[in-house]
């Protein structure tokens, strides 16, 4: 069955803090639909809310009403234990800042989330290696991380993702501090991830990233901003890509 | 999460922050090495100080003539001995003594010194290893006292006062006995405890021979003793035995429950039970330092691993990004905190060997150590570990996921 990710009327609330008089509605009645083989963009810029939609959507964060459904199964409904448990077997994570262990090597950071889905380390092994051939990191799988570049870092952040492919691709940042040349190639990677058929969600405020998603939700103060201008212009978007 | 997965993904949070695994390490064994010494100090003191102040002799029951009373029943008779044996079943052994002052003669040299004539289990008393020769045998150490013959231990200072040449030299020595020769089986190293002390300066010969071949002056029949001494078990109860031995030998002598005890009943055990009241306090102030160093290394051990999670917070969040449960990342956590407690353990237990050896080699330090001090360094370890780190692993297993993220 085909991943379908359906977000309705979503609403998380911050408590007033640092003297704020207000409480802070990070997601205000956030409403949208993601499938399989699509790239969603939430673009917007720092602190309107798009990280933490993004936390709620993999069920890392709970919601103060409304509701994260993929595909017969309400995300934001779950248990810690059972929403990690959905996390293990359906989400991948893209992090701005590649989300690596520092301290590990390079293939155990690919091989990290496959521990958790009990697979045979030999499988594992097998599947990290080959996924960092494709992205050229053949020759640095027993590097430790922390000696890498950012735009290395990044690649085999991508590798995880794609050593161990998820229906649901959550993207955070992903471009955020890279040069034209690695921002091109996430943008391929991500091409790649969609031809594989997973379901993207993208949170970026780089408009050359922008440009790979099908749909583009411009986001202010927790809310989608006019929604149909936004699918409007995802859709000449994808219209000129093709 | 499989068991196994937890255990190597513990194994790589260990060895990747080489330092401060290290630094737990070392603080949890030195803990634990206190721990351990301090047991073997409380222990091979209070086993030295026993030993030293009576041997065996503190857990015996000593009977002897009571001269207190106004009716004279004698001293105790060898003949009593059996019946004492069967009214005290829990008694392990039983010896008889006669002492008495004599001349002794050996080469050219005479002085005076006690003679001690010896029936029965009579050699665990003397707590003395033999130099040379031999000690008197089963038949010569008959409890009937039948054994008449002229053979001779002689003490360790005597021996050393006499036979300047050795040990050795003292078997083909003639010892004179107030005039008597008596054959040298055996020369006595100096005793182990106090009370064994008396024989150092002494010849011990047969229970006949005292009292019927070396005594000048008689004062007592050849039957009679100048103690009788039951040694019971380390656990008896000695209250029982003394109030059995008395009655059996109230009926002997036919002396009434209204009369005072016809013998006298010694507990040598009342100076150790002092000795034991001195060691318990003793034990007891160390117990406290040991207490000390215990909570010491608990509070070091659960800061270390409270600032090491914290350092290790985004690698936790990641975990759980990947979809590890709170559960699988305390159950990591907790046996990362056991495998230090094991690796501190071992290291505790070479430590405190080395400084056992130590102690013993340079310091004469009397310590005891058993392989059940040495397991317990290791369960210890285990438990200062467990107890350390469960707070952070009760934080991680109750901490709700968003919340370990935003930090």
């Amino acid at each position: 069955m085909t991943f379908r990710l359906s977000v309705e009327r979503l609403v998380r609330i911050f408590p007033a803090q640092g003297g704020a008089a207000e409480p802070t509605r990070a997601v205000d009645g956030v409403d949208f639909v993601a499938t399989a083989g699509e790239i969603t963009a939430l673009v917007g810029p720092s602190g309107c809310g798009k990280s933490t939609l993004l936390a709620m959507i993999a069920g890392l964060e709970p919601c103060d009403s409304g509701a994260v459904r993929a595909g017969a199964v309400t995300v934001t409904a779950l248990s810690a234990e059972k929403s990690a448990l959905w996390r293990r077997a359906h989400v991948g994570f893209l992090f701005q800042d590649a989300g690596l262990v520092d301290r590990m090597r390079v293939i155990d950071n690919v091989m990290l989330p496959m521990i958790y889905r009990n697979a045979k380390p030999r499988d594992r092994r097998a599947a990290a290696i080959a996924a960092l051939e494709r992205l050229g990191l053949g020759n640095m799988i027993e590097r430790r991380v922390d000696g890498l570049s950012g735009g290395e870092r990044r690649r085999v952040g991508f590798a995880r993702i794609l050593a161990d492919p998820r229906p649901l691709l959550i993207c955070d940042e992903p471009s955020a501090g890279l040069d034209a040349d690695n921002t091109e190639e996430i943008r391929k990677l991500l091409q790649i991830a969609r031809a594989d058929g997973a379901c993207i969600i993208l949170a970026t405020h780089d408009p050359e990233l922008v440009t790979v998603a099908d749909k583009v939700l411009p986001m202010r103060r927790g809310q989608l901003v006019a929604p149909d201008l936004a699918l409007r212009a995802g859709a000449q978007q994808a219209a000129a890509a093709s | 999460m499989r068991l196994s997965e937890q255990i190597r993904q513990a194994i790589w949070g260990v060895s990747a922050w080489k330092g401060r695994s290290l630094a737990l390490v070392v603080a949890l064994a030195c803990a634990i090495t206190t721990i351990a010494l301090l047991l073997a100090i409380v222990v091979g003191f209070s086993r030295e100080i026993e030993r030293t102040s009576f041997g065996a002799y503190a857990r015996a029951l000593v009977i002897s003539e009571n001269l207190q009373v106004f009716d004279r029943y004698g001293p105790p008779r060898l003949r009593n001995i059996s019946p004492l044996r069967a009214a005290i079943p829990e008694a392990e052994s039983a010896a008889a003594w006669r002492s008495t002052f004599v001349q002794f003669t050996l080469v050219q040299e005479r002085r005076g010194g006690f003679l001690y004539g010896a029936a029965g289990a009579a050699r665990a008393e003397i707590d003395a290893d033999l130099a040379a020769g031999r000690f008197l045998n089963e038949s010569e150490l008959a409890v009937d006292g039948s054994a008449t013959q002229r053979a001779c231990v002689i003490g360790a200072t005597i021996a050393a006062n006499l036979c300047t040449d050795g040990a050795e030299r003292c078997l083909d020595e003639r010892l004179r006995v107030n005039g008597r020769d008596c054959a040298i089986l055996g020369v006595l190293e100096p005793s182990r405890s106090v009370s064994g002390r008396r024989f150092d300066g002494a010849v011990i010969t047969t229970f006949g021979a005292a009292a019927r071949q070396f005594e000048v002056e008689t004062q007592i029949a050849a039957d009679e003793t100048s103690w009788i001494t039951l040694l019971l078990p380390a656990d008896a109860d000695r209250q029982k035995a003394q109030t059995a031995a008395d009655l059996l030998l109230r009926k002997a002598v036919g002396a009434p429950l209204s009369q005072p005890p016809p013998f006298s009943y010694q507990d040598p055990s009342v100076d150790v039970r002092d000795l034991a009241r001195q060691r318990r306090i003793f034990g007891q102030i160390l117990l406290l330092v040991g207490i000390t160093a215990c909570v010491g290394g608990f509070v070091a051990f659960g800061s270390v691993i409270a600032a090491a999670i914290n350092e290790r917070r985004r690698e936790f969040s990641l975990r759980l990004t990947f979809g590890a449960t709170p559960g699988d990342l305390a159950g990591q956590i907790a046996i990362e905190a056991l495998l230090v407690g094991l690796i501190s353990g071992a290291c505790a237990i070479l430590l405190t060997l080395v400084a056992v050896v130590a102690a013993q080699e340079f310091v004469s330090i009397p310590l005891a150590l058993s392989l059940d001090t040495l397991l317990a360094n290791i369960a210890f370890g285990l438990f200062i570990a467990l107890l350390g780190a469960w707070p952070v692993v009760w934080r991680i297993a109750n901490a709700p996921v968003n919340q370990m993220l935003r930090q």
